[in-house]
């Protein structure tokens, strides 16, 4: 029964009851209105919905608040203790945001890692015209699963980075509200495993767009994977509450909204975005559920529905989704240049408003992914002008890393050769944004290989890098060890040339005619070659991955022991112990200068009381 | 400042040489329509702007990695300085008007085009391209002609008329640059004007289903003559009921099922099938008039013919082909004694 006190056994347990009970309860349902007991559609959409909350239930989410309800009192704050050993809160519903943070962070790499093999393996039935180890539908499955699970793996390490480094960015003892901020964390898990099960019930062929009327028709895994995205986003929202709360409100004494740390400027538009934005994602993947379950026609034009109003709704998510995955990013490139470069951030304040007018303009750009469906010439215009202007704060953020590397005095640890790397990237992405942009050019480019180029630049630039920068640099922090140098390294070459390889080959032929989301071309087209390339790339990646994941695992049991402040960063979190004790700060530290300011002689951003200050 | 002059002479030579491989390059597939001059130009023009700031970020980055890196033995910190708001500002400020020429420009060239969001003009050659899971019909309504092979004529404008049946499709031919989707319960339009003689594919560009990857049709572009050539033999067939009802058959493929000398294939032969009595799977005997044929063909699960397997025959020819083609078979069938 030890086992039973891990809180992710238990939640396993009830779910899987939950989910049993649910679909039990269905077809007693069914059968008593004279249905045929078993449907495998809308028995598995209730089991599933009663098993989140279940799973939900069973790790504990509720206990506080039920005792709370009844009038007793919640063991306040909940495991506090630092007594025996770590690991088993990472199990646990545990309201810590650095707990939180890892464990955002440990399953963001496993999502990304089972969406990466997902890649690994279809784009070995790429490399070669013909079909050769797979059905096309197989394909269809992969590629769909491939794309929702990458960004469920976004969506979590931003979650990660979020939650471990906001509050001791500010100065905080931990987030605004702790268990909402768990509840975040764990509602994710069962959204995530029915994202992945979707494989397993049939799969979805759709894409990860869902654009219906293929949705409605695809294979039961649709289902999965519109409620799974759905609970997923559920995440999403409950977290961003979290992250503005708390930066509004529980900023140190003296940080001003200029003297965050830039991260949290990301962090904070991020935030926003995926409050406002996330519910029309769910609003449309479950309409398009309804239509699947129930019949009603909201996208089916023979009961009065419209099917371009799906694709409306989705964007209006999924483009400023796009900001929610690239602003923590850039934040970190903003956040470590400094430190690497010995030098403030050139350009502060238009770096941090810069984000903010990213995340505004992403709200007015969304249908630049239709221009294809015939919105009529007003609205493609429009909507080019609006797109082409994310441009303009891109750049700004551009400039100003240019300018931040200037008279430095640049060092090449990973986090920052990570950085530079992103920095590439996102510029090659950024740059070949504009080609989707205009209409003309657009309605030559869309849905073939140059708009997936695009897009992996700059998912990897945005995100991808900055992330894996993000680890590195974090890590001694997280775990109190450092990582391996050296594995590091090769792990940053082996991706920056496959990523490359993958890529350039894939705008190249995109823009000879190179369809995307086709498990099959036309040899006729001369893209084998190419498509080798790319495969190749996308195995070099892989290794390298791989490669980390080794550095990581060994790296956190036996790694050297870090040194308080291996960056000598300013910033507040690299003031503190590592791993830092619960509720951070002794006394709430006091900000007292620029949070840049290196090469200021005697200069300093935070006064951190003695006894848990760790030496610069 | 001194710091400046080597990147910056070597973002001007770069950037020359970007430039030139950019005009040089052959960027996009051969085109074969009108409107690849103008989507190819500005495509070129987007490379122009994108090669130069590539170089020039590029040159100052890799540059200050290399002269700003910390030298063995140096300790210290970098230069102290924060901002410059003239430089924020000129770099605010170029983009914007750079984006809003390009902008107009954008603008400007797509609404050249007449492409999209147009009406018919009269001496159009009207096409309405249908596409389902997972091919493409092509009519031709003035004509009263239906293939499954888009044939065109070079140097005329010709008016798509985009429709699906099941799910969402995108008609492409990469050659014409311009591609549109096909919607269920929407109409699109798109005007292209092929001017390349030869041979090119319609491949459908949006994610459709299992068979997506090979929703492709062939395009055939013809001179103006031999286009007219062309469409009179398809006319000519089409009021022909004794070749209209063949070439049905043999294009929706048919005879690759049902004999028309009694031999028995995958389907019952229609020799001598109008007109007599067939006996069904579920025992009952029909008399096979127009109605029955026109069922089997539109819902071949409705009745069963006796010895054959259901879900054989392909349940979408309801959606695939016109009425006219089902009654052109139909009369064919009856033809067959
Ligand atoms: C893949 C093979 C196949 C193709 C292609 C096919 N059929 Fe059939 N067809 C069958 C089979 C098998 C049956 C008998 C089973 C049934 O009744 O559904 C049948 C039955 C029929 C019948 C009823 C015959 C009878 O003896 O009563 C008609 C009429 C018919 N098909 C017309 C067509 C037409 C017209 C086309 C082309 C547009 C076509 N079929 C294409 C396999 C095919
Ligand atoms: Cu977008
Ligand atoms: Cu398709």
């Amino acid at each position: 029964m030890r086992l039973f006190s891990y809180g992710l056994v238990r939640a396993l347990v009830y779910g899987v009851i939950g989910l049993v009970a649910g679909m039990a309860v269905t077809m007693a349902v069914r059968a008593a209105l004279g249905l045929a007991a078993w449907a495998a559609a809308p028995v598995s959409a209730t089991g599933s919905i009663v098993g989140t909350l279940t799973f939900l239930w069973g790790v504990g989410a509720f206990t506080d608040w039920w005792s709370w309800a009844r009038g007793a009192h919640a063991a306040e704050p909940p495991h506090h203790h630092r007594d025996g050993p770590e690991w088993p809160r990472y199990l646990n519903f545990d309201p810590n945001h650095r707990i939180i943070g890892v464990q955002y962070t440990v399953t963001s790499v496993i999502v990304m890692l089972t969406g990466g093999l997902l890649a690994l393996t279809f784009r070995l039935e790429l490399a070669q015209p013909g079909m050769q180890i797979m059905t096309t539908d197989t394909y269809n499955y992969l590629m769909s699963a491939h794309g929702i699970i990458m960004i469920a793996a976004i969506l979590m390490g931003v979650g990660g980075m979020a939650n471990f480094l906001i509050p001791m960015m500010i100065g905080a003892p931990d987030m605004a509200f702790p268990r909402v901020n768990a509840l975040s964390y764990w509602i994710a898990v069962p959204g995530l495993i029915m994202v992945v099960s979707s494989l397993f019930t049939g799969g979805f062929d759709t894409g990860w767009t869902g654009y219906p009327p293929l949705g409605v028709k695809a294979p039961l895994g649709a289902q999965f994977f519109y409620l799974g995205v759905f609970v997923v986003g559920l995440s999403s929202i409950i977290g961003s509450v979290n992250y503005i709360v708390t930066i509004i409100k529980m900023r140190a004494p003296g940080m001003t909204w200029f003297r965050m740390p830039i991260f949290v400027w990301g962090m904070f538009a991020t935030a926003l975005i995926q409050l406002i934005a996330t519910q029309f994602i769910g609003m449309a993947f479950l309409m398009v559920v309804l239509e699947r379950l129930l019949g009603m026609g909201f996208f089916d034009p023979a009961k009065g529905g419209d099917v371009v109003l799906f694709q409306h709704i989705f964007w209006f998510y999924s483009h400023p989704a796009v900001y929610v995955f690239i602003l923590p990013g850039l934040g970190v490139i903003s956040e470590l240049l400094p430190v690497f470069v010995r030098k403030p951030l050139f350009g502060y304040k238009w770096v941090a408003l810069s984000s903010m007018f990213i995340a505004l303009v992403g709200f007015l750009v969304w249908a630049h992914h239709m221009f294809a469906t015939g919105l009529g010439m007003v609205l493609n215009n429009a909507f080019m002008v609006t797109t082409l202007l994310v441009a303009v704060p891109t750049g700004v953020k551009f400039f100003s890393w240019l300018a931040t590397l200037w008279g430095g005095k640049i060092t090449f640890e990973t986090p920052m050769l990570f950085v530079l790397g992103s920095w590439v990237i996102f510029l090659i992405g950024g740059l070949s944004g504009p080609t989707n942009a205009f209409i003309a050019t657009d309605l030559y480019v869309h849905d073939t290989y140059f708009v997936v180029a695009h897009f992996h630049h700059t998912m990897f630039g945005g995100f991808v890098f900055p992330f894996f920068a993000a680890i590195y640099y974090w890590f001694p922090k997280a775990t109190g060890r450092m990582y391996s140098e050296r594995l590091g390294k090769i792990h940053f070459w082996l991706m920056l040339v496959g990523f490359h390889l993958m890529t350039i080959a894939m705008f190249w032929i995109g823009l000879h005619g190179m369809r995307r989301r086709i498990a099959d071309y036309d040899p006729t087209q001369g893209f084998g070659p190419w498509q080798t390339v790319t495969t190749t790339g996308a195995y070099l990646v892989g290794i390298g991955v791989t490669i980390f994941v080794i550095n990581m695992i060994r790296s956190a049991r036996r790694g050297e022991v870090a040194v308080p402040n291996p960056w000598r960063s300013m910033s507040p979190e690299w003031q503190l112990p590592s791993p830092p004790p619960d509720g951070n700060f002794e006394t709430p530290p006091e900000v007292i200068g620029d949070p840049y300011d290196y090469g200021l002689a005697g200069a300093s951003y935070v006064r951190v009381a003695a006894p848990s200050a760790a030496g610069h | 400042m001194r710091k400046l002059a080597l990147p910056l002479a070597l973002t001007v030579i770069l950037s020359v040489v970007a430039v030139m491989w950019v005009q040089r390059a052959t960027l996009t597939a051969a085109p074969a329509a009108a409107e690849a001059a103008a989507v190819d130009s500005l495509l070129r023009l987007e490379f122009y702007i994108l090669a130069v700031f590539f170089v020039l970020c590029m040159v100052f980055f890799l540059y200050s990695l290399w002269a700003f890196r910390r030298r063995a033995g140096e300790t210290g910190d970098g230069a102290h300085f924060h901002s410059h708001t003239g430089l924020e500002i000129a770099w605010t400020v170029v983009p914007v008007i750079i984006v809003v020429a390009m902008g107009y420009h954008g603008a400007r060239v797509i609404a050249d085009l007449k492409a999209v969001d147009v009406p018919k003009s009269a001496d159009d050659l009207e096409v309405i391209v249908t596409g389902q899971q997972w091919s493409w019909t092509f009519e031709y309504p003035e004509q009263g002609v239906a293939t499954t092979d888009l044939v065109l004529p070079s140097g005329r404008s010709v008016y798509f008329r985009l429709r699906a049946v099941d799910v969402i499709h995108s008609f492409w031919v990469p050659e014409f640059r311009l591609k549109m989707d096909t919607i269920p319960g929407k109409e699109n339009v798109l005007r292209l004007t092929p001017n390349q003689v030869g041979e090119f594919k319609v491949r459908c560009a949006e994610l459709c289903g299992t068979r997506h990857a090979y929703m492709e049709s062939p395009v055939r572009v013809l001179e103006a003559a031999d286009f007219q050539a062309w469409m009179d033999e398809e006319v000519k067939i089409a009021n022909d009921p004794t070749k209209a009802g063949p070439k049905v058959a043999g294009q929706f493929g048919c005879i690759g099922c049902h004999s028309i000398d009694g031999s028995k294939l995958v389907g019952p032969t229609w020799k001598g099938l109008a007109g007599h009595d067939v006996s069904l799977a579920d025992g009952s005997t029909v008399t096979a008039d127009d109605d029955y044929l026109r069922e089997s063909i539109v819902d071949p699960s409705a009745a069963i013919v006796e010895g054959y397997a259901d879900n054989v025959m392909p349940r979408d020819f309801a959606t695939r082909m016109t009425e006219k083609q089902i009654a052109d078979v139909i009369a064919y069938i009856k033809t067959l004694k």
